[in-house]
């Protein structure tokens, strides 16, 4: 197939994913949502029965708690898919890096907890919204964090840090911990598609000998 | 359960399960519920009826969120619309802002946070009547010669 038919075939079947996704996230929370003000509703019925019913009913008060508190735990996870998904939408756009990395670190919570790794974020305040392409910029710091993970040592820690001057933004990965001396066999892309996507994005890509990474990202591509 | 609220709302969205359940927790806290399942129907409603406010669902079939607060704000550009959304993006926030939406809350909905943006809501209609009248009151003064 023709590089470029392949690459448009690539951007087609992302958004269609993107689409997809942001489709059932919405169909899930308007579940959620039934769920929740039934759940509410039971509570308001029991708080305004009278006190011999209220006391019949009272027991059931933690489990429909309970019910509501795993519904926040949900949606919290549903709104950041959800968001992840409409990033896909548009090659570009105006977003702030906190917004994306806080998203990622989200999805990607489960996959460190499984391997004991500590995932923090250390942000730096009121930096600013910049114009790149959203879910290129997330795919590779997503494959980034995916690498130090699979060759981190349980116990250990990734710090994404962020940084900002007059016209660009560095993020930061910060590895600590023991470094298992692996090769890494994941399905990850290699170092020179890393480069290409971050030349993409009109950034520069820096591995240093302490395992860190820094990359660098003007504030708009033009 | 929260305090009393006395204001007349109406509610839209096409999910009927939710609406059901909602406005009844609604009117356990004192507030006069109206429902209504399409824009189309609303549209209808709010020619028919005054209510405090309007909470509103951004993702409808047929007439979506975005076209009913449009037509609704040139029927009446006074009314108190309240967007709920299921869909997180900035750009349909801003869109329905536009469009005079007064405020924007994500579903699963914080009842709390409804209400006391409905409240809010019924004090700014409040304050829209009130002025109105003042100015009713003084273009009468006006034209009278006493």
């Amino acid at each position: 197939m023709h590089n470029e038919t392949e690459q448009a075939l690539r951007n087609l079947q992302l958004i269609f994913m993107g689409k997809i996704l942001a489709g059932f996230t919405h169909e899930m929370k308007n579940y959620l949502a039934i769920i929740k003000e039934s759940s509410g509703l039971m509570q308001d019925l029991i708080s305004m029965g009278k006190s011999s019913s209220k006391k019949d009913a009272q027991p059931l008060v933690p489990s429909l708690q309970l019910i509501d508190e795993q519904i926040d735990r949900s949606i919290h996870i549903l709104n950041h898919l959800n968001r992840f998904a409409h990033r896909m939408d548009r090659p570009s756009s105006s977003f702030l890096v906190h917004d994306i990395l806080d998203e990622l670190m989200v999805l990607m919570s489960r996959f460190a907890n499984q391997k004991k790794i500590i995932l923090e974020k250390d942000f730096q305040k009121n930096i600013p919204a910049i114009i790149s392409d959203p879910a290129r910029l997330q795919c590779l710091i997503y494959c980034l964090i995916e690498e130090k993970l699979n060759r981190l040592d349980a116990g250990s820690k990734i710090t994404l840090q962020t940084s900002s001057s007059k016209d660009h933004i560095l993020i930061r990965l910060v590895p600590k911990g023991t470094t298992l001396n692996k090769e890494t066999e994941n399905g990850l892309p290699s170092h020179e598609v890393l480069q290409e996507i971050i030349r993409d994005l009109h950034g520069e890509i820096a591995h240093e000998k302490n395992e860190e990474i820094t990359i660098k990202l003007p504030l708009s591509q033009e | 359960m929260s305090e009393e609220i006395k204001a007349s709302i109406l509610l839209v969205d096409d999910e009927e399960k939710f609406i059901e359940v909602l406005s009844q927790r609604l009117e356990g806290r004192g507030l006069k519920v109206d429902i209504s399942t399409s824009g189309e129907n609303a549209l209808k409603r709010v020619k028919d009826k005054d209510f405090d406010a309007i909470v509103l669902d951004l993702a409808m079939p047929g007439l979506d969120g975005i076209e009913t607060i449009r037509r609704m704000r040139k029927m009446n550009p006074d009314l108190q619309i309240i967007m709920l959304t299921g869909h997180a993006t900035v750009e349909k926030g801003v869109a329905a802002i536009k469009e005079g939406a007064a405020d924007l809350l994500e579903k699963p909905v914080d009842l709390n946070k409804l209400l006391s943006k409905i409240e809010e809501a019924k004090h700014k209609k409040v304050l829209i009547i009130e002025k109105e009248h003042e100015e009713k009151i003084k273009e009468i003064l006006k034209t009278k010669s006493w």
